[in-house]
């Protein structure tokens, strides 16, 4: 019986241009704990190692100061690190694996697997690892890694990387994962856990219960399911125990809500009260609806003072739709009776139709409203 | 408001004034110059706007003339429902009082009457619309700004419907405009923080480019690379393939090169045998002819020693002819000398006659010259005196004629004064004795005497008379023209040198003499010198001086004669023709015994070659019969024959067993081996070359890659697109904000000048009507954005305000303002006053401006200030009041 932690999708160094200067400072932080905890966790769990199924690192083409921060968090792992090459820092000539910092400052318990030659990673246990090359392989490197391992009972945990053929969708792409050779491995007893990374939500593949993704331990998207997780593998040949442990700290929030009044308003601004980690949580809202632009101005007062709390706070154009028009009382409060009240008016129209003239007119209402109520911009 | 009642007290020059005027229509007010019309228009504004106590300019420009005391001002007024008398004194005892007389009666002073009376017109009364519309004196030709007086706007407004809206719109516009201002020039060109944002913007997408583009480039070499580590792999193995398949093939080629090299060996023997029997031939046609050469130098040895025989003989001959040869050029060469000896004797006697006769020319030469030198001097010197006579002679044609000149004017002169004299004769009847000029004078009786009076002459004739006899006026004139025509003769003559005019005529005549002989003397000088200087003339004598002292006969006889000359040239002449005849002969016998001389030497050469030919024949008939002896005792000529048949035989054998070689391999086999060999060679370094090139491309793309890889590019990517991402966003609001400043501020606008035109509508209209009166029906006007006349329309006609009459300009003016005072009359209005206007108005005019006038104050209070009643004369509801003209003022002092 083996005891290992199975991770991927580190993406050590990863950036998010949606994060201001100091969010993306504690972000990139963040993952460099991720990996800590995960040594943590290896080591209370007492496993036997770990190995991290590919884009270790987010890019090829990081900073030495990324590279040397990334392994001496690898370091801290108190078991053997087995690192796999994946589509993000292929094992190719730029390869960050192959780099002056890595090969220098590489700590005695980090390895990268080079090849698919199974390493015997305890008495009687091996590794497979199908590293990625190039970004683009031509041919499914898992099924590969395994076509000539024979069934002599050795434990064998294969390490992969991409896309499994009965969730991609797209089927022109080479480099799928075939379910099918995996789980005939499987059945061989050639092999007998299958480890991948690629996929940043955890997910446990086809009915064998012995093919997981791990998801990324630290969330990098808003539309990642359950991530923020690491999985402890329990494995002998006839079992395999598979338990999630939460390593992730980062929160990616969509939220989509409608607007029509004031109180609406006032029901996002306890939504926004209610997120915990502030710091650490990025919100990327879908508004629709209609606001008066005495509401719209406490809007984006609320989004205003919630941008300076959040890690990050954006208005999702693409699902938004958000119609900006005075209300009755905002032109009560206007007072105009003249000239302006008939451009008051004209301007009502245009923003009434829609379009991008009717958004210009919108925020031309709203300066209108800001002038004549005294607001300051 | 209205004006009911104006009191003026120890103001300016006017010591006391009261004017009530009428509550509705024209109030005139007529009065001289100075009585105070345009004072009293004056005090109503100093009451409503300055304190008591002010000391404002135009409230110390309003002291009273001539006595100590404070200028005041009352006025009766009613506004917004109260009536009101106001006063104020300034200067002295300052003091205000407001007495509100209803509905509710109160009365405030001080401080708190100037405050409330301001906070009571603010609230109803606009005073700047009622100082606009006031027109004092020289102020009617301009047109009124309307345009920002509230009362105009409001009642504007409300005639066209509330267009304007409240006041705070008006600021509306300014606020967008300042917003708009912030983002684009109002032409719409963007300015600098959307300029700034645009070009960061520009800056961080292109920053994301060139990012990409360099992260682009790398993933290009990683493919490049991998390329290269696929093609390497694929090439390796095809180079050792090569390598080894050029091995074998020049293994081959070296094989078929032996084979090919034992066929050559066997062809150098045939070769080499065939040339051993060639050379065992040639050895016994060799020996054949060593013994036929041995005959033939036998035979040349004879007939050398024949030729010596006869060679010697020829050379005793040529020997004996050589002797007499050379004794017949001795002779003739002593001919020839004896003959030259006698031609350079007659020579020499030729050349010394020639001397004599040369030295004879030069001393007559001599002679010639010494005699011209005597003649030149002597003349030279004649010359001389008499320029110097020349010189002082100072008579010219010239000055002769000025003597005669002068000498005729003299003798005409004398003439006219001789005859104009007077004479007086004296007859004496008996003896008398007087005194004339004082000279005593005895005049016999019965003589006569004449005397001519030159100028005046005094006859005493005795004590008791004296007679004095002057010449006339006449007279005297001539007299003098006498005397001044004889001191020119006299001038004349003393610059000439000379006492008269004979004198002058004497001295021409030796100057004339003077230069005729002078021209002969110098024509005479040319004639001696010949055409040169004296100079020359010295140089030439000693010249031939010299000539004659080097002859060294210090006395030249006499010259040869001709004769004596041509004899000694002829017997010169002979003398060398019989020396040339004698060397002729000389050169004859000399050439005649080189010729017997050269005959001799080839005879003697011939003697010697002849036996050097004899030596040399010899010589070659011992060596041959030496070789021949040499060859025969190393082989015999049997010897000789037999081995010349063996190698023959051996060379047949050698070419049979090359022949039989050659036929077993292929002339092209060896060409196509090395053929191959070579081709899979240079195949072996090609491909060698190409791994080595790619190898050596992928070490420096790994290298490349290597260093690319840890410059951290990803980061610099995210870092520029978090950057851009921020700019952009930046930027849209920066746009959008543009935008709908621009747009808000556009349709301000738009609307604002829409209310504009329609709140001016109701001003044209009742401008238009009150001008109808007076311009007729087809009156029509054009107003501006202050709501001022901007052009006027007679009869479709349009006219510029710039080129409308003075008397037109006022007329509209005064038209404007009551047109004005018409809109604003329904809120209250204000009273219009109007001071000394229409002075540019014609009658016809002025009848038609009372009907306008007339109009008008059937709405609002009208006040005219005029000097000139006549005129409003047909203002006939007016309420007329009258200035009396202040005491001390003359009535027809100018104002």
């Amino acid at each position: 019986m083996v005891r290992f932690v199975h991770t991927a999708d580190w993406q050590l160094g990863m950036s998010r241009h949606f994060l201001d200067t100091d969010a993306q400072a504690r972000f990139t932080a963040a993952r460099m704990d991720a990996v800590r905890r995960i040594g943590t966790l290896a080591e209370a769990q007492r496993c036997d190692f770990v190995v991290v199924c590919g884009d270790v690192f987010e890019s090829n083409h990081l900073s030495r100061q990324i590279v040397l921060r990334s392994l001496e968090a690898m370091a801290a792992v108190p078991v053997p690190v087995f690192l796999l090459p994946g589509n993000h820092d292929p094992l190719d000539a730029s390869s960050v694996f192959r780099s002056e910092p890595f090969r220098t400052h590489r700590p005695p318990n980090v390895h990268v697997l080079v090849g698919a030659e199974p390493i015997e990673v305890v008495p009687g246990v091996a590794l497979v690892g199908a590293p990625w090359r190039s970004k683009r392989p031509g041919s499914d490197l898992v099924a590969a890694a395994v076509a000539e391992l024979p069934a002599d009972g050795t434990l064998r945990v294969v390490a992969g990387h991409g896309a499994v053929d009965v969730m991609s969708p797209d089927r022109t792409d080479p480099a799928r994962v075939a379910l099918g050779s995996v789980e005939a491995a499987l059945a061989d007893g050639r092999v007998h856990f299958v480890a991948l990374g690629d996929r940043h939500s955890r997910t446990d593949v086809g009915g064998s219960g012995r093919v997981w993704y791990s998801g990324t331990p630290e969330p990098t998207d808003f539309d990642e399911v359950d991530p923020g997780l690491a999985l402890v593998v329990e494995l002998d040949a006839g079992s395999c125990d598979v338990t999630t442990h939460r390593v992730g700290t980062w929160h990616f929030v969509e939220h989509r809500t409608e607007l029509v009044d004031g109180a609406a308003v006032t029901q996002l601004g306890r939504w926004f009260e209610s997120l915990p980690d502030k710091e650490r949580t990025a919100v990327r809202l879908s508004l629709i609806g209609t606001l008066g632009l005495e509401d719209h101005s406490a809007l984006l007062e609320l989004l205003d003072h919630q941008a300076q709390l959040l890690a990050s706070v954006q208005r999702w154009a693409k699902r938004s739709d958000l119609v900006v028009l005075p209300s009755d009382d905002d032109l009560g409060r206007l007072d105009l009776h003249g000239f302006a009240a008939r451009a008051c008016d004209e301007l009502v129209s245009m923003a009434a139709a829609g379009g991008e003239p009717g958004a210009v007119a919108a925020d031309a209402l709203a300066l209108l409203h800001r002038l004549a109520t005294g607001r300051a911009a | 408001m209205r004006l009911h009642r104006l009191s003026l007290r120890s103001y300016r020059g006017v010591a006391s004034c009261d004017l009530t005027f009428a509550e509705h229509g024209i109030t005139v007010v007529e009065g001289d110059n100075e009585a105070g019309k345009s004072s009293a228009a004056e005090a109503l504004h100093l009451l409503l706007e300055y304190r008591d106590d002010s000391s404002h300019r135009r409230v110390q420009a309003v002291k009273p003339l001539h006595h100590d005391a404070g200028a005041e001002v009352e006025a009766e007024l009613s506004a917004d429902g109260l009536r009101f008398t106001y006063r104020k004194r300034w200067h002295r005892d300052h003091s205000t009082q407001l007495r509100i007389t209803g509905p509710r009666p109160e009365v405030v002073t001080g401080r708190a009457a100037h405050d409330r009376v301001r906070e009571l017109l603010a609230q109803s009364v606009d005073l700047e619309l009622w100082r606009a519309l006031s027109a004092p004196q020289g102020a009617a030709l301009e047109r009124p700004e309307l345009r920002d007086h509230p009362s105009v706007v409001a009642a504007l407004d409300q005639a066209a419907g509330g267009a304007l809206g409240t006041p705070g719109e008006s600021d509306l516009v300014e606020r967008a405009s300042s917003e708009a201002g912030r983002w684009a020039t109002p032409l719409g060109r963007p300015k600098a923080p959307l300029v700034d944002l645009r070009r960061r913007a520009a800056d961080a997408d292109r920053s994301v480019a060139e990012h990409q583009a360099a992260i682009e480039a790398l993933d290009a070499d990683v493919t490049w690379c991998a390329d290269l580590e696929r093609r390497v792999a694929d090439l390796a193995p095809r180079s050792e393939a090569l390598a080894l398949a050029a091995s074998v093939a020049a293994a081959e080629a070296v094989e078929v090169r032996e084979r090919h090299a034992e066929v050559e060996n066997l062809a150098v023997a045939a070769r080499l045998a065939a040339s051993e029997a060639v050379v065992a031939g040639t050895g016994v046609a060799g020996r054949a002819a060593l013994v036929a050469g041995v005959e033939a130098a036998e035979a040349a040895t004879l007939l050398a020693g024949r030729a010596v025989d006869a060679a010697d003989r020829a050379a005793e001959v040529s020997a004996a002819e050589l002797s007499d040869a050379v004794a017949a050029a001795a002779a003739a060469a002593g001919e020839a000398e004896a003959a030259a000896a006698a031609a350079a004797a007659t020579e020499a006697v030729h050349l010394e006659l020639r001397r004599a006769a040369a030295t004879a020319q030069v001393a007559s030469q001599l002679a010639e010259l010494e005699s011209a030198l005597g003649v030149v001097g002597r003349l030279r010197a004649d010359i001389a005196r008499d320029e110097q006579a020349l010189a002082a002679n100072p008579s010219s044609p010239d000055a002769l004629a000025a003597v005669q000149e002068a000498h005729d004017e003299a003798l005409k002169a004398e003439a006219a004064a001789a005859a104009a004299r007077p004479t007086v004769r004296l007859e004496a009847l008996r003896h008398l004795d007087v005194l004339l000029d004082g000279e005593p004078e005895a005049i016999g009786a019965g003589a006569t005497t004449d005397h001519v009076v030159a100028d005046r002459l005094v006859i005493e004739l005795s004590e008791h008379v004296r007679v004095t006899v002057a010449a006339g006026a006449a007279a005297g004139v001539l007299e003098a023209r006498h005397r001044q025509a004889r001191q020119v003769l006299v001038d004349r003559c003393e610059r000439l040198g000379v006492d008269d005019l004979q004198h002058a005529r004497l001295l021409e005549d030796e100057r004339r003499a003077l230069v005729t002989r002078l021209s002969s003397q110098r024509a005479g000088l040319g004639d001696a010198l010949g055409g040169r200087q004296v100079g020359d003339l010295v140089h030439l004598v000693d010249q031939a001086r010299q000539e004659l002292a080097a002859t060294g006969s210090p006395a030249p006889g006499p010259a040869p004669t001709a004769e004596a000359l041509e004899a000694a040239r002829a017997r010169w002449e002979d003398a060398c023709q019989r020396s040339r005849l004698a060397c002729r002969a000389s050169d004859r016998a000399a050439d005649q015994a080189a010729v017997a001389e050269g005959s001799a030497r080839r005879l003697r050469q011939a003697q010697e070659h002849a036996d050097a030919g004899l030596a040399v024949a010899r010589g070659d008939l011992r060596q041959r019969l030496d070789r021949l002896g040499a060859a025969r005792a190393s082989t015999p000529d049997a010897a000789l024959v037999d081995a010349a048949a063996a190698a023959t035989v051996h060379a047949r054998v050698a070419d049979g067993a090359w022949r039989e070689a050659a036929a077993q391999v292929d002339d092209g086999e060896l060409q196509r081996a090395l053929q191959t060999a070579q081709r899979a060679a240079v195949e072996r370094d090609g491909a060698a070359r190409a791994l080595a090139e790619l190898r050596e491309d992928l070490a420096g793309i790994r290298s490349r890659l290597q260093l690319q890889g840890e410059g951290g590019l990803h980061e610099r990517l995210a870092e520029a697109r978090r950057l851009a991402t921020a700019v952009a966003a930046e930027l849209r609001s920066a746009e959008e904000r543009a935008a709908a400043s621009a747009l808000l501020l556009a349709t301000l606008t738009r609307h604002r000048d829409e209310a504009a035109r329609a709140y001016g509508a109701p001003m044209r209209a009742e401008l238009e009507r009150l001008g109808a009166l007076v311009f007729g029906d087809d009156f029509a006007v054009e107003l501006d954005d202050e709501l001022r006349i901007s052009r006027r329309i007679l009869g479709g006609d349009p006219v510029p305000w710039s080129e409308l009459s003075v008397g037109a300009r006022e007329q509209l003016s005064v038209l404007s303002r009551l047109a004005a005072a018409v809109i604003v009359s329904a809120d209250g209005g204000v009273p219009v006053v109007f001071d000394d206007v229409l002075g540019f108005t014609d009658p016809g005019r002025l009848e038609r401006m009372a009907a306008a006038f007339a109009d008008a104050a059937g709405r609002c209070q009208i006040i005219v200030l005029t000097c000139e009643p006549s005129r409003y004369r047909h203002l006939a509801r007016a309420t007329t009041l009258s200035l009396a003209r202040p005491r001390g003022v003359p009535a027809r002092q100018a104002g």
